[in-house]
């Protein structure tokens, strides 16, 4: 959070005609001791706080912007404040610090969804690929509704509970490494400025349909984080008929070391998430992704992700095709309502 | 849905500023009625924040100054009350009622770092296994013991760090994965959060399967094909799915055959893996027809006199069938021909 405040004070605008009016007062009346009324200061500072009374069409968003230089901390000023709007001359608080990590009320916690989207394509739509008009729809969604899309790791700061969010947050990921993901989705990222996570397994770049090197880079420069998704999609729960169980463990560590290696060497990027491929794991997937550096990982499991979920075990909700955008909307929970007392 | 954020307390009931010439005037007693009303409702980190509010207005104010003092000492002893409830419960495996005492407890201390290990790992039943190394004990020992599968040292000796031959001694502790859930009820606290459901891909991956066998029955092979492939662009590994392909892009391939579109039957061959049934027969088959048909083609277009015309069917021929046995003669003859024009021309 950008808390860089801004110490000053506001002066309501006088003119110069009052000016010269309260001077011939001052004079006329020159025994008075003070005035009866004066310039009037709209903001007082404090070293953890500015105090602000309200003027005309100022909005909890706006003041967030005008002292946290961030409207999306507008929802949590509000809620510091125990308010939902602002009249003129209301008593107002802004902490230079909003902090509250997890999103933890007496009234419940924050959740966090996790978009998963796989192929996009310019037109045609099915339960895996969604067309262009309708990511870029959800897209307008996000923005018109006030959601903030946040990082990968600004999403593991709130996890590990040592971070506040913006109370909409959302993130977004694109699995596999389709082509689609930079003709059709990246365009519309940009426009928006959202980050976003491609997890791609390794075995899939380079080839006629999917993403090259080349792109991932151009991606990677301009805010894209990519992430593993193994590098060769195989079910990591399920060892082959005659795998023998070394063999299986040997080939978990090959799948999670080498996808870990190449964006590393081809993209020089540190890798620290991964998502299972169908999002199945298991407690030795778990362990061997702990225990090759991995922050954390991604299942498919639908459903928004509260401080305390579990870091190798993280919700995704998979963005179908067939998605009206009330369906897209029942998958961005962002508050638990869990009365603590 | 979005956060629907209600005020628990109406701050309109409080005192604003009062109209003069400060504007600020009124807010050390609204805040200092509102820190009484957050803590006698139990808010103890609302009223404090609510009391450093009216101590930064008015810095000598002594009940401000005794409330923090107060809060700063009873929010700790309260966090640490609650926590305790919570191991109560945890121990007890009321894990719901656990929850809702951990998260009261960081409520009130954020930085409580036993707390949120209880939330985030024992809650979910993730730790790993851990041993206390016993005199005389081996790696070997240890799996045995563990895994009931000596071989299974490896493991062992791999998330410790150690060599598989090396040794171990007290007091050392070897942390270790669970391997099946057999395994882990015998050995770990159960699941506090239910078992995990079916992977939605799976899910879904059944669904569009379901779907392509239907239109296979049906004999709507190209549409079978379709759904069959796009499963296999998200789950390569699917065996049902890439069998169910190659009977679908073959029986496909036999009908555009027997409609004499060899070109679009030649395309759904080569999508059938090349050891399935007579796939190479039925390749070879329609590149012979397909050929013939470019000869024929290209005999219409000579008689019609476009020889550039007749010369690139029968080049067509000759890509499909290197060893047609006119199509070589026939471009030769025409090469020729269109040879003799230029000149006259």
């Amino acid at each position: 959070m950008n808390v860089d405040a801004v110490y000053e004070n506001f002066y309501q605008p006088v003119r110069f005609t009052q000016i010269c009016f309260v001077i011939f007062l001052t004079l006329v009346l020159g025994g008075c001791a003070s005035l009866p009324f004066g310039p009037q200061k709209a903001a007082r500072t404090f070293p953890d706080f500015v105090a602000v009374v309200a003027r005309e069409g100022d909005t909890f968003s706006s003041l967030s912007a005008k002292y946290l230089k961030d409207p999306s901390w507008g929802p949590l000023l509000a809620e510091y404040n125990e308010a939902e709007s602002l009249a003129p001359g209301q008593p107002v608080i802004i902490p230079f610090k909003l902090d509250k990590k997890g999103g933890l009320t007496l009234r419940g916690y924050q959740t966090v969804p996790v978009l998963s989207y796989h192929k996009l394509s310019p037109n045609e739509s099915d339960k895996m690929t969604v067309s262009q008009a309708m990511f870029e729809e959800q897209m307008r969604f996000l923005k018109d509704k006030g959601y903030r899309v946040i990082s990968i790791d600004q999403f593991f700061d709130f996890l590990e509970f040592k971070s506040t969010l913006p109370p909409k947050s959302v993130v977004i990921t694109i699995d596999d490494g389709w082509r689609s993901a930079y003709e059709i989705a990246f365009p519309i990222l940009k426009k928006y400025g959202y980050p976003a996570t491609l997890f791609i397994y390794t075995d899939l770049i380079d080839t006629p349909k999917t993403l090259s090197w080349g792109l991932l880079q151009e991606m990677a420069d301009q805010g894209i984080d990519v992430q593993c998704h193994t590098r060769s999609h195989r079910n990591l729960t399920l060892p082959g008929k005659k795998e023998a169980f070394k063999d299986y463990f040997a080939n978990l560590e090959k799948e999670l070391s080498a996808c870990k290696e190449s964006i590393k060497k081809k993209l020089n990027r540190e890798v620290k998430y991964l998502a299972y491929p169908y999002g199945d794991t298991n407690p030795l997937v778990i362990e061997l992704a702990k225990k090759l550096g991995y922050r954390g990982a991604f299942t498919v499991k639908r459903g928004s992700n509260p401080f305390f979920i579990h870091n190798y075990q993280v919700n995704r909700s998979m963005v179908y095709g067939d998605f009206s955008l009330g369906q897209f909307e029942r998958n961005l929970v962002t508050f638990q309502e869990e009365p603590l007392r | 849905m979005p956060e629907k954020s209600k005020p628990p307390l109406s701050l309109s009931a409080i005192p604003g500023p009062t109209n003069g010439k400060d504007s600020f005037s009124g807010f050390p007693e609204r805040y200092r009625l509102k820190a009484r009303e957050d803590e006698k409702k139990g808010d103890l980190p609302k009223g404090l924040r609510d009391w450093e509010i009216v101590k930064s207005f008015l810095p000598t104010d002594a009940e401000a100054r005794k409330k923090i003092a107060q809060l700063n000492r009873q929010i700790p002893a309260v966090a640490d009350r609650h926590f305790q409830k919570g191991l109560a419960l945890f121990q007890s495996h009321s894990y719901a009622s656990a929850r809702k005492e951990f998260l009261l407890t960081l409520y009130l201390k954020p930085d409580h770092a036993e707390a949120i290990q209880y939330l985030k790992q024992k809650m979910a039943g993730k730790d790993p296994i851990t041993y206390e190394v016993k005199k005389g004990d081996t790696i070997k020992e240890v799996a045995r013991k563990i895994y009931e599968d000596p071989q299974k040292d490896f493991l062992i000796a791999y998330f410790n760090g150690l060599k598989i031959d090396g040794p171990i001694e007290p007091p050392m502790i070897l942390r270790m994965p669970f391997l099946d859930p057999a395994l882990a009820k015998k050995n770990s606290v159960p699941s506090k959060m239910g078992a995990d459901p079916i992977s939605e891909i799976a899910m879904v991956t059944k669904e569009i399967l379901g779907k392509a066998r239907t239109t296979y029955q049906e004999g709507n092979y190209q549409e079978s094909a379709v759904l069959t492939e796009k499963i296999l662009e998200f789950d390569p590994a699917n065996k049902e799915s890439h069998e169910l392909m190659n009977a679908s892009y073959y029986q496909w391939g036999k009908q555009l055959s027997q409609e004499k579109k060899y070109d679009e039957a030649l395309k759904a061959f080569r999508r059938v893996d090349p050891g399935y049934k007579d796939v190479s027969f039925q390749l070879a088959h329609n590149r012979k027809q397909l050929a013939e048909a470019h000869y024929i083609k290209g005999v219409e277009f000579f008689i019609e006199e476009e020889i550039e015309k007749a010369i690139q069917e029968w080049e067509s021929t000759l890509a499909l069938e290197p060893n047609h046995p006119r199509a070589k003669k026939d471009i030769e003859n025409s090469r020729n021909l269109l040879q003799k024009l230029e000149k006259i021309k």
